[in-house]
């Protein structure tokens, strides 16, 4: 499947977790990034080339920029405020999950989470999925 | 300030020990279970890892003690074989999973009023480790009759 994937995780073995279950499921047009600066970084890339992605599984507590204020850049720019984001972290606190989701989190996963949660999640994002101009909020699946 | 009594003690520890099984069963696939009394890892040669929280004054540390050999095998059940002999890829494994784990005593804690910051994981040498003075809980955890893997929960006020 050609969906663009970007992973953004500081934890290399949440990467490989991620990427091996995302291949399973079929989807290979998977990119890394390690931090939401790297991120922000091939975001922009990915759209100057006209080649954006589609869907972002992000991290909440990473070093030099987290994934709350990789979130919040995201939504504040034009050109991403659209892209799904997942937020996959370790972070389970319900008011933090909540503010995730009004800063324009798309979904939550809760770390450790079982391969078909992940899957139904995906699938569900992706049922969302709409043309931006379609739609001038955020769907949460 | 941090104040333990038995009840909370309790809990923390069956937080602890359901939070390190269903880390280990849901990422890996493999059962770990809870040995009972004061087992020891066993290795001279082990992985130290910790989760640090903080609050005003008092500072709480959940220290992981993992035995190599079993950091090897999680490691090599989600990385290629030849990534066992990596230190980097068997820290990232044994960061994770106190990033879980220390996520959810995290949540434990403030639902019960704790209002804590936790730190990022971090590795510790055997000496940094051996530092840290009696926990308040300890518990050991074994893979096939082996203890594998020890976590202590400590709590210090400055």
């Amino acid at each position: 499947m050609t969906t663009r994937i970007l992973i953004v995780d500081d934890n290399m073995m949440m990467r490989q977790i991620l990427s091996a279950q995302l291949g399973t499921m079929g989807y290979t047009n998977i990119s890394k990034a390690v931090n939401g600066v790297d991120a922000l970084n091939q975001l922009q890339e990915a759209h100057a080339k006209n080649d954006p992605f589609e869907i972002i599984l992000l991290d909440w507590s990473m070093p030099e920029m987290d994934g709350f204020n990789f979130l919040k850049k995201c939504r504040a720019d034009k050109r991403f405020e659209h892209t799904a984001i997942l937020m996959i972290a370790a972070e389970g606190e319900q008011q933090n999950i909540v503010r995730a989701l009004e800063a324009g989190a798309t979904s939550y996963l809760v770390k450790p989470f079982a391969p078909e949660v992940f899957e139904e999640k995906i699938k569900k994002i992706l049922q969302c999925l709409k043309p931006p101009a379609s739609s001038g909020q955020t769907a949460h699946a | 300030m941090l104040e333990f009594n038995y009840e909370f003690t309790q809990s923390v520890e069956e937080l602890i020990q359901a939070s390190v099984t269903s880390t280990i069963s849901t990422l890996f696939k493999i059962p770990i279970d809870v040995c009972s009394g004061m087992g020891k890892v066993g290795s001279s040669d082990n992985y130290f890892c910790c989760g640090e929280f903080v609050q005003d004054d008092t500072k709480a540390t959940l220290l992981f003690v993992f035995d190599r050999a079993l950091i090897k095998k999680l490691t090599g059940i989600i990385f290629p074989a030849d990534s066992v002999n990596s230190p980097g890829v068997c820290e990232a494994t044994a960061a994770e999973i106190v990033n879980i784990v220390s996520n959810q005593l995290k949540t434990h804690l403030n639902v019960h009023g704790y209002k804590l910051h936790l730190g990022q994981p971090c590795m510790l040498d055997r000496a940094q480790a051996a530092l840290k003075e009696r926990p308040l809980i300890h518990m050991a955890f074994s893979l096939k009759n082996d203890v594998a893997m020890g976590v202590d929960f400590y709590l210090r006020s400055a």
